[in-house]
């Protein structure tokens, strides 16, 4: 990897996420549930799940700490609003058979009140969008994103390594006719 | 050659800082990002002392990966979710790094259109910004960032596909211009270039401006302005800790400040250090581009994440203000706004090789704004015209006849509750009716026009160079600036505002004492 020849103090980069937001055993289960509904089946299948929820929870810790609190409060909300759902016969999402949880998302999606179905799309969109982030998923899609930027960074520098190296020098280089008053050096106006 | 990851001499960052620092400085700059960085490179060669603040962390080439999740994570504000409110939202994203959203962007670099630079003339009275005069500029970011096509072998399937859909249509299709370094195609922009061939702020104007004598404090927000007697004094701002706990203070005195925090922070930091702008246009003016993508699915493998991240840009309709592309997403993003879920969905994902990935960019005419809400920071309030959303519409539908051009087997459109469509004429029939605008997914990653330029005080935030009217030594150099918005991607448009708004700057820097 071609790097800069600047001064460098040797020290350990921070490359750690946020830190996860923890969820509680409450809106966990909800979201498990939820995940179990709104991914396809395979998430049941080793720990998936577990894993999901450990990416949904790393996911919420960056976000803002309006949403990061809201998120947990919508899926609880989601979740007790299900006793409204007349197939629901009074239980909470959590507690439904699969094809009853599924015929209240896909009817809460498809709500004409637009803010709630949009709301719980978010929601899905967020469960999903961890789901898809496992490795072994993107696996499966045949997404190997790994080896093919190596093989492409080789071949970049092969092919151009020279000129590469010119260049990210030249970022550090000092500028021609420095000490300089920009590249267009002109009179200093007002003083 | 690298000797691993390690941290360049002048950048702090909040674990090497135990406590409250005060610093003196000519020029404190707030933001790493296209504006914030060119601003301090160009002034540390010109040998002026200059402070950076950036809110987010310092994350060099090395660290990037494949790994969307923990790129939102790392490298953006807010996971990447931002929100403007209105119906219906529009989904929005800016990088929170060193380095900024060039980090994160797709490396597009498009000269402003002269016929914008020539209404913002024009309209606003904006001086020395004719095609002409802002020639020097641009060429010289284009040469400092390699701005130039991609080497043939990036070009992915996807990218080859869009192109094939407009020839097979007649339409004018344009290979487009990067800032890159013989770029490999990848396909990681928007995770961080892992080989440092897109020349992002990051690895170009932030070591450029190190290299030349200037700090650079990471992972610390800027809480406020400070200033008296009309003039700025400074900079007051927290190193933010893991978990977003208030670090030690962080007070920087200068005799300019430049504000680069891009579109939603800059208004945002100079309302709450207390700044108004006698026209009343502090925050307001927002235009922020509007996508809509489509995914379309072909028989044929494509492979979209093999090549580079954009190639090709549809500019046949840039006179109705739409512009097309193919944008390869990864996979988690992808299945973010899929209309599917469950078994449907996996279905749907199985086939993530065999699809691409296209939408449309639309050149607004609606206004928003960004207001400071207490407890929650700067909120986003944009509602999308009837005009902008007719293009819209009309931007899906065009998106969805290049890629049945291209051959195309089936469409998904960005309207929720819109069945897919199978051919051309199935896109066009059924968007011919009306779409409602709540049920549009729009996204976007140009906000822009939040502290315009005018000459006319009553009018504009900052004046023609980016001087904030009325307060002395206040500077704006960021996407805010925009008076409008310019139809294509900024990046290149910030960046030579900002060249030339920095030459003003050393040129008067007797006046300002630095």
């Amino acid at each position: 990897m071609l790097m800069y020849k600047t001064r460098v103090k040797e020290a350990a980069v921070a490359q750690d996420s946020p830190p996860r937001a923890r969820l509680g055993e409450s809106a966990r289960r909800i979201v498990a549930r939820f995940a179990a509904v709104a991914c396809p089946p395979e998430v049941r299948s080793g720990e998936r799940t577990e894993r999901l929820l450990g990416e949904f929870e790393l996911l919420l810790g960056a976000m803002p700490a309006g949403m990061r609190k809201s998120i947990p409060v919508a899926f609880v909300l989601f979740d007790r609003a299900a006793r409204l759902y007349p197939p629901a016969r009074g239980r909470r999402f959590a507690r439904l058979g699969d094809r009853e949880a599924d015929s209240y998302l896909r009817a809460v999606l498809a709500a004409r009140r637009g803010g709630l179905a949009a709301l719980v799309r978010l929601l899905k969109g967020l469960v999903v969008m961890c789901y898809y982030e496992l490795p072994e998923v993107k696996e499966q899609l045949g997404y190997r994103p790994g080896p093919y930027i190596a093989a492409v960074s080789r071949r970049r520098l092969v092919a151009y390594g020279p000129e590469i190296r010119a260049v990210e020098a030249a970022v550090l280089a000092p500028d021609p006719g420095s000490p300089e008053a920009g590249i267009f050096p002109g009179p200093r106006a007002g003083g | 050659m690298s000797t691993g990851p390690g941290i360049p001499a002048g950048m702090t960052r909040q674990s090497e800082v135990t406590g409250d620092l005060h610093i003196e400085c000519a020029v404190a700059v707030v933001g790493s990002g296209a504006g914030g960085a060119t601003m301090a490179a160009e002034l540390a060669a010109a040998g002026m002392d200059v402070v950076m603040v950036e809110e987010g962390g310092y994350h060099p080439t090395e660290t990037f990966t494949a790994e969307a999740g923990r790129a939102l994570r790392t490298l953006y504000r807010d996971g990447g979710a931002g929100f403007a409110l209105g119906k219906p939202p529009v989904l929005f994203s800016e990088g929170r790094c060193v380095g900024g959203s060039t980090v994160v962007n797709g490396g597009m670099s498009w000269r402003t259109p002269p016929e914008v630079l020539e209404r913002w003339a024009r309209d606003e009275d904006i001086a020395e910004i004719s095609e002409r005069e802002m020639e020097p500029y641009f060429a010289k970011v284009e040469s400092r960032l390699s701005v130039g096509f991609q080497d043939p072998e990036t070009i992915g399937r996807d990218a080859q596909l869009l192109k094939a859909g407009a020839d097979a249509r007649g339409w004018k299709i344009i290979p487009n211009l990067r800032n890159q370094l013989h770029c490999a195609g990848t396909n990681n922009c928007t995770n961080g270039c892992p080989t440092g061939a897109k020349r992002s702020m990051l690895v170009t104007s932030v070591p450029r401006a190190l290299a030349r004598g200037a700090r650079v404090f990471a992972d610390c927000r800027a809480e406020r302005i400070t200033g008296s007697g009309g003039a700025v004094t400074g900079v007051e701002g927290r190193f933010i800790r893991p978990g977003g706990r208030r670090g030690p203070r962080l007070t920087v005195r200068s005799a300019v400040v430049v504000a680069a925090g891009g579109a939603v922070q800059t208004p945002a930091l100079l309302a709450r250090s207390g700044l108004q702008s006698r026209s009343g246009q502090l925050g307001r003016n927002l235009t922020l581009h509007p996508n809509a993508k489509v995914i379309a699915f072909f028989e044929e493998e494509v492979t979209g994440w093999h090549g580079v991240h954009q190639a090709f840009q549809v500019r046949e309709f840039m006179d109705e203000g739409i512009l097309l592309t193919a944008v390869n997403l990864a996979p988690s993003l992808v299945a973010l706004g899929m209309p599917a879920h469950g078994k449907e969905l996996g279905d749907l994902m199985a086939d993530y090789n065999h699809m691409v990935t296209a939408g449309c960019l639309i050149e607004d005419t609606g206004t928003g704004r960004v207001r400071n809400i207490p407890g929650l920071g700067p909120q986003v309030f944009y509602q999308i015209t009837d005009k902008d959303a007719a293009r819209v519409v009309r931007g899906v539908m065009l998106t969805a006849e290049v890629m049945f051009a291209a051959g195309a087997r089936r469409v998904l459109l960005p309207f929720s509750g819109a069945p897919e469509v199978h051919n051309a004429a199935e896109a066009r029939d059924l968007l011919a009716r009306p779409v409602p605008k709540r049920s549009m997914e729009l996204f976007t990653v140009h906000l822009m026009g939040t502290a315009r330029m005018s000459e006319n005080p009553a009018r504009g935030v900052v004046d023609s160079f980016g001087a904030f009217h009325g307060v002395r030594g206040l500077f704006v150099a960021d996407a805010s600036l925009f008076p409008g918005p310019i139809g294509v991607n900024p990046m290149e448009t910030i960046l030579g505002l900002v060249t030339r708004n920095a030459q003003r700057l050393i040129q008067q820097r007797d006046q300002y004492g630095i």
